[in-house]
């Protein structure tokens, strides 16, 4: 089974027969092959010219897919080789790869010209087309996956769309918009239970659906903590530009407010970085699931590609939407393929391709899959490492000041009455933001004549202020010091 | 008791009541309960054709809800899904051919304890739902269930709309005008009366169930008792409209080559399939060889409705595609503004024809039709103002260019009450 997901490294699979030579299972032996190809055509035999030109472009860009081989599991039903996509290239899901060990620098760039910039040797440069806009930041001891889908994100702007990358067959990179990329927005296939011819237009995916839709990640607001420590963290924050469609009990707007912590973010992204997570979670998620056992569904639509889903039970439908389908007129929901997952069929052709360029032909050994195609529309599915939504962490552990900006410092001068705990209210000029938790320190300024204090103590403090409490035995006016402050 | 064989009424197919019935119930109450039906058709007494008609629409019946009607066993009557159809066929040199078969059924409810769900596109409200169009056009919505439904249920509403009657061949159907706008209504029908009133699919004059049907292009029609519609061996288009008694036809010329006379189709089609066959809608695709190339028109007809709706693909662009009366008539045109054209003058049976469509570039045809060439696509719909200039309140031609837009597609459940 095969498994791609977009801006994600995948995952593959491949069985051999137990009677495969013994020959080819030297070739695969993972001291020597590993992190070798396996070249999939959806073709029963190559044309011999790819054979004859086994290290040409055309044997690789032809495929239906090329995946990096890194485990081998052996067992009296065969032998089962698998691995990932050729995003590894750039990184895997651990954080391994080609890191970035020497800071790269990038100010006003274009995607173009960051891409080079973050590009290891195991990946060449394809197709880059600049979206508008540039991007500035540096990035030191993370992956060049990790690098690049992050300029692609800070990208992806309203007016860009999705910026997004590929690593193709021939280990060359490209990237852009999606339309750069050759995914289509108009959909040409439609994922139904109803049976059906192709039409003109649109072809239909006979299959089952499963959704699920939740809001366990909804927010309405982003506050993303940038570069710096202690008093001089940066911060950028996003919010919902529209009215959230959910209330609370009391019937007020829900306020659900998520922190991010992103310390290689210079100050000038973190608002942009804190929009696109932002966008990520102001909507119901949706995470559909739809088997189909019909021909050849790549021939339709690729991963990229938006495709309709009609399935009104289920809630897919878009009343906004009106096509002409099969002689009545239907509302379905347009939604992005973003895995997909089919199986490697009989009479295709496999190779393998080690690490001198030697083709071995897995083609009369292999096990053919049985089995649905998967496909997953709209949030990524956890079957697979997803692609680069942002990465959102825990606050630091332990609190922190924020910098100048959350930090109110002051004096209050308070008349205490002896032996009667007495209160001084203070009022942060600008509220901190809301959804953080507060702190402060308080001491009493014994400059001022007669103020032994014997206690000094704040309480109820929030994000417009607290009380300052003062105890002492004799009346006296006394000056207070505080520093309160937010994380 | 009878001593002939009574029948087995199975949606719109009748089969010939053996009574070979198993009930199974489940603890769980009338939700699990299921019924097995076995029975034989058989040539003779049947002919060859009848025979293959049953065998067919049999296995096309499989998720079908449907009305069963036992003649003689009517304690068994109701609305059921078949689950499971299966048919083994012996055939003795042709002297003697049966079709043995056995059918699995859900139970959903008798037809006192359960109502129809009419649901229609879309989930979330549809008060603004309108069929795309370069127009503008907003329009009312229509929804007409069978024949003798009851209990018409839209939600609390202070805007119910309007009743009206369209009378047809199968008989006087009530027909809800501008019901409130929200994605399903229920209404009460009995099991008897559930197809009445209703789309049907037909081939050589036979009511079919099912899509998995033989059809020939010159033998299919599509019939809701209001509006019949075929074709014929000469690529014209057979509408016929009910009214006074009677059906009233007229033939319209197509092409998908340019809107003169000299561009029409007049060769036969070559192939009809079926898209949808349910008692709310029938559809069917028909196909004509371009050499090269190719051309499909799906013909609908709803249940209700006093139009035809039709969708023409064609797989090259700027292609003008064209539909027009073969006898000409004197046509207002309104296409600038609505994209329909309707009689200027009532026929002789005092009705006058309307053709429309939806997407800009649609012009009139001088024989009163229409033609669209900015497409590879012409979205159009024939149907009649009966009664001419004298039509009822929701009969009229603007009224029914209003339904066209604003009528989503419709599916049917039975649901509990």
């Amino acid at each position: 089974m095969i498994t791609e997901a977009l801006m994600a490294l995948g995952q593959w699979s491949l069985t051999l027969r137990p009677d495969t030579p013994q020959e080819l299972l030297d070739a695969m032996s993972i001291d020597t092959a590993a992190f070798g190809h396996v070249i999939v055509h959806p073709v029963p035999r190559l044309d011999p010219e790819y054979i004859a030109n086994p290290t040409g472009t055309g044997l690789f860009l032809s495929s239906r897919y090329v995946g990096v081989y890194r485990k081998l599991e052996s067992s009296d039903a065969g032998y089962t080789l698998s691995g990932v996509g050729m995003a590894f290239w750039l990184g895997d899901d651990d954080g391994k790869g080609p890191l970035i060990e020497t800071a790269v620098s990038l100010s006003g760039k274009t995607l173009h010209q960051c891409i080079t910039a973050l590009l290891p040797a195991a990946v060449t440069e394809g197709t880059i087309t600049n979206p508008s806009g540039t991007f500035s930041g540096q990035f030191q001891w993370v992956t060049p996956r990790d690098a690049i889908t992050y300029v692609c994100q800070v990208l992806s702007t309203a007016a860009n769309g999705p910026v997004e990358w590929r690593v193709q067959g021939d280990g060359t990179i490209t990237a852009g918009t999606i339309s750069n990329l050759g995914n289509s927005s108009t959909p040409t296939a439609m994922v139904t239970r109803h049976p059906g011819g192709k039409d003109a237009f649109t072809a239909p995916i006979v299959g089952s659906t499963s959704r699920v839709a939740d809001v366990e990640d909804y927010a309405t607001r982003v506050v993303l903590l940038a570069e710096g420590t202690g008093a001089a963290i940066k911060h950028g924050s996003a919010s919902l530009g529209s009215t959230t469609p959910y209330n609370d009990i009391h019937g007020n707007s829900v306020v659900i407010t998520r922190t991010m912590t992103e310390t290689g973010t210079t100050p000038s992204n973190a608002a942009t970085r804190a929009k696109v997570a932002l966008d990520a979670y102001t909507a119901a998620r949706n995470t559909v699931t739809l088997s189909s056992d019909e021909y050849d569904i790549k021939n339709d639509f690729d991963l990229g590609d938006y495709i309709y889903v009609w399935d009104p039970d289920a809630g897919f439908s878009d009343i906004t939407v009106g096509l002409n389908w099969k002689g009545e007129i239907i509302s379905p929901v347009k939604l992005r393929v973003v895995e997909t997952t089919y199986p490697i069929e009989d009479n295709w052709t496999v190779w393998f391709r080690d690490a001198s360029g030697t083709l071995w032909d897995l083609t009369p050994y292999y096990v053919p899959d049985t089995g649905s195609t998967d496909i997953v529309v709209g949030a990524q599915g956890t079957s697979v490492t997803a692609a680069a939504s942002p990465t959102v962490a825990s606050p630091a552990a332990g609190p922190q000041v924020l910098g100048a900006a959350n930090v109110r410092m002051g004096t209050i001068t308070i008349t205490v009455t002896g032996g009667v705990v007495s209160s001084g209210h203070v009022t942060h000029d600008e509220p901190f933001p809301t959804g953080l938790t507060y702190g402060c320190v308080v001491s009493a300024n014994t400059t001022v004549p007669g103020s032994t204090v014997e206690e000094v103590s704040y309480s109820g403090i929030d994000n417009t202020g607290f009380d300052v409490n003062i105890f002492r035995t004799t009346s006296v006016n006394t000056g207070v010091s505080y520093i309160a402050f937010a994380f | 008791m009878s001593t002939s064989y009574g029948t087995i009424q199975v949606g719109q197919l009748t089969l010939r009541e053996t009574y070979l019935v198993t009930d199974t119930a489940s603890s769980l109450g009338l939700v699990d309960r299921a019924m097995v039906l076995t029975g034989q058709e058989s040539m003779p007494p049947l002919t060859v054709a009848q025979l293959r008609q049953r065998r067919e629409d049999l296995v096309g019946l499989k998720g079908y809800t449907v009305p069963v009607i036992f003649r003689d066993h009517n304690d068994h009557n109701g609305f059921y899904q078949v689950t499971d159809c299966t048919t083994d066929v012996f055939d003795a040199t042709g002297e003697v051919t049966t079709v043995t078969w056995t059918m699995t059924l859900t139970f959903l409810g008798t037809d006192n304890e359960i109502d129809i769900e009419s649901r229609f596109t879309g989930v979330n409200g549809l008060s603004t739902f309108n069929r795309p169009n370069n127009f503008g056009l907003g329009g009312t919505r229509f929804h007409a269930p069978p024949i003798g439904h009851y209990g018409y249920y839209q939600g609390v509403t202070s805007s119910p709309g309007t009743t009206m009657t369209r009378t047809g061949s199968q008989g006087a159907q009530t027909v809800h005008i501008g019901p409130q706008p929200v994605t399903s209504y229920r209404w009460g029908i009995a099991a008897t009366a559930y197809l009445t009133g209703v789309s049907q699919l037909l081939q050589d004059g036979v009511i079919r169930s099912g899509t998995n049907v033989t059809m020939t292009p010159s033998g299919w029609s599509l019939d809701n008792g209001l509006v019949n519609v075929s074709s014929n061996s000469s690529g014209q288009l057979n509408v016929s409209v009910y009214s006074s008694g009677a059906y009233h036809g007229k033939l319209f010329n197509l092409s998908m080559s340019g809107s003169a006379a000299g561009n029409q189709i007049t060769t036969a089609y070559d192939a009809v399939a079926v898209l949808r066959n349910d008692p709310e809608m029938v559809a069917v695709r028909i196909f004509k060889d371009r050499a090269p190339g190719r051309m499909t028109l799906d013909v609908a007809l709803r249940r209700g409705s006093r139009y035809v709706e039709c969708f023409m693909q064609v797989d090259i662009q700027g292609t003008t595609k064209a539909v027009w009366l073969n006898t000409a008539e004197t046509m207002t045109n309104n296409t600038a503004t609505s994209g329909y054209v309707v009689a200027t003058n009532n026929d002789a049976n005092t009705n006058k024809y309307l053709v429309g469509g939806v997407y800009s570039g649609t012009v009139a045809h001088a024989s009163g039709g229409l033609s669209q060439a900015t497409f590879s696509f012409m979205a159009f719909y024939i149907g009649a103002v009966i009664g001419g200039s004298a039509a009822v309140a929701g009969d009229t031609a603007g009224e029914l260019v209003g339904q066209y837009i604003a009528t989503p597609s419709e599916r049917i459940v039975v649901i509990r009450r």
